[in-house]
């Protein structure tokens, strides 16, 4: 797969965060993004669109990130979903990991972070 | 955050005013530190001696540094190492204040030595925690039950807003059981072993500066896309709190969705307090309610 053809999908609720982690897909070649503004946006969205990699946030409206992860997850095993949020307790911690997260990310996301997890899918 | 600590306290003490200190800080972005006041801070030249190289400067076409190597006041090396701090933002608030007449080199010597002399650690006590006790005095929280959690949250508050938003802002007041009032708002909950309500917010100028400065846009409305920008930073902060509670307190803290709120009054009960800080671009408001 080329970079070019990743299609991702950003979930959170901050229009800002949005933006930010979409202009650092941009910048290294990715510009086809699909967002989501809540977690129950989010699981549709994915078993709608299927994108490649998820970014997602986990305090949000309607539905936190870590159920929509499981939902999507239950869903589809396959699916990566980059957990980015402020909020990286050990708790958090341990509900992505178990929920099956792709990586999780202490926001705000920088952008080595994003190229890190990028080559680490085209790895897989 | 020593800009802060030291220009509170030289506003505490009469030292200079609140317009006199909010001038400093609007234009610490545009100058660095003349070489005298480093050599000041650094316990390298008095007062006196700086005054007498500026005045020699009015009749010798010489540099401040060659002039003080030459008169014995400082070393080849010493002058090497002032040049390398004369960004520190410590040292640019002085200056600022020098430059605009509001202090002499005697004021803010005399100052720095009396601020150092009582910031300095007391026996076995941690930088961390002389923070701490530094935030409860000038909160005024002393004898508040919770004292610890307020100054814990509101110093990780203050470096988050040095770290996003710059270090142009000063204390201007802090509000406890009455009510304040806010032009704009955004809310959040922190519940688990600990819940409390914290709201940011403050004059439309403020609440606009604050998303403009987080979001590195121009910004000028209080549209839904400013009131997510204010209320990410609010979730960022609650975030890192929530991370440090988690690490080294064993305490799992959860958040709630951020809310916004208009032409927002709210009572400070006893186990509150608001703070408001005087940004070159407003005011903003910062209330943490302990439930």
């Amino acid at each position: 797969m080329k970079i070019s053809d990743i299609t991702v999908m950003i979930c959170d609720d901050s229009p800002l965060v949005r933006k930010k982690i979409a202009e650092i897909l941009s910048k290294v070649g990715i510009n086809t993004v699909i967002n989501a503004a809540d977690g129950e946006e989010a699981v549709n969205m994915y078993k709608e669109k299927k994108p490649d990699l998820v970014f997602m946030d986990i305090v949000m409206p309607k539905k936190t990130g870590i159920d929509a992860l499981r939902e999507i997850r239950a869903a589809d095993s396959e699916a990566k979903i980059v957990m980015a949020s402020t909020v990286g307790t050990q708790s958090n911690l341990i509900a992505a990991i178990k929920e099956g997260a792709f990586e999780f990310l202490q926001k705000p996301v920088k952008e080595e972070d994003v190229l890190k997890v990028i080559n680490r899918m085209l790895k897989e | 955050m020593y800009t802060q600590l030291f220009g509170h306290y030289m506003l505490n003490n009469g030292i200079i005013d609140a317009d006199e200190l909010h001038a400093a800080l609007t234009a610490m972005t545009r100058i660095k530190a003349k070489l005298g006041a480093a050599a000041i801070d650094a316990g390298y030249m008095t007062a006196a001696q700086v005054d007498e190289i500026h005045e020699l400067q009015h009749t010798v076409d010489k540099r401040f540094g060659d002039i003080a190597v030459s008169k014995g006041y400082l070393t080849e090396e010493q002058v090497r190492m002032l040049l390398t701090k004369q960004k520190n933002a410590n040292l640019v608030l002085g200056q600022a204040l020098i430059d605009f007449g509001f202090i002499s080199n005697k004021e803010f010597e005399d100052a720095l030595t009396d601020y150092k002399r009582k910031a300095s650690l007391i026996n076995g006590e941690s930088e961390e925690e002389r923070m701490e006790n530094e935030m409860v005095q000038i909160l005024g929280i002393d004898t508040m039950q919770d004292s610890e959690f307020f100054a814990e949250y509101i110093l990780l508050f203050i470096r988050n807003l040095i770290r996003f938003l710059g270090d142009d802002f000063s204390f201007a007041g802090v509000a406890r059981m009455t009510t304040i009032s806010m032009n704009y708002a955004c809310c959040q909950t922190i519940s688990g072993p600990l819940n409390a309500k914290v709201v940011l917010g403050g004059t439309e100028l403020g609440f606009i500066g604050i998303a403009a400065r987080y979001a590195g846009e121009n910004l000028t409305e209080t549209d839904d896309y400013t009131k997510a920008c204010v209320g990410e930073l609010l979730n960022l902060q609650n975030g890192l709190f929530a991370v440090n509670m988690s690490n080294s307190g064993n305490m799992e803290l959860e958040l709630s969705p951020q809310t916004s709120e208009e032409q927002l009054m709210m009572n400070i009960p006893e186990n509150g307090i608001a703070v408001t800080l005087s940004f070159s671009f407003g005011d903003i408001k910062i209330a943490v309610i302990k439930e």
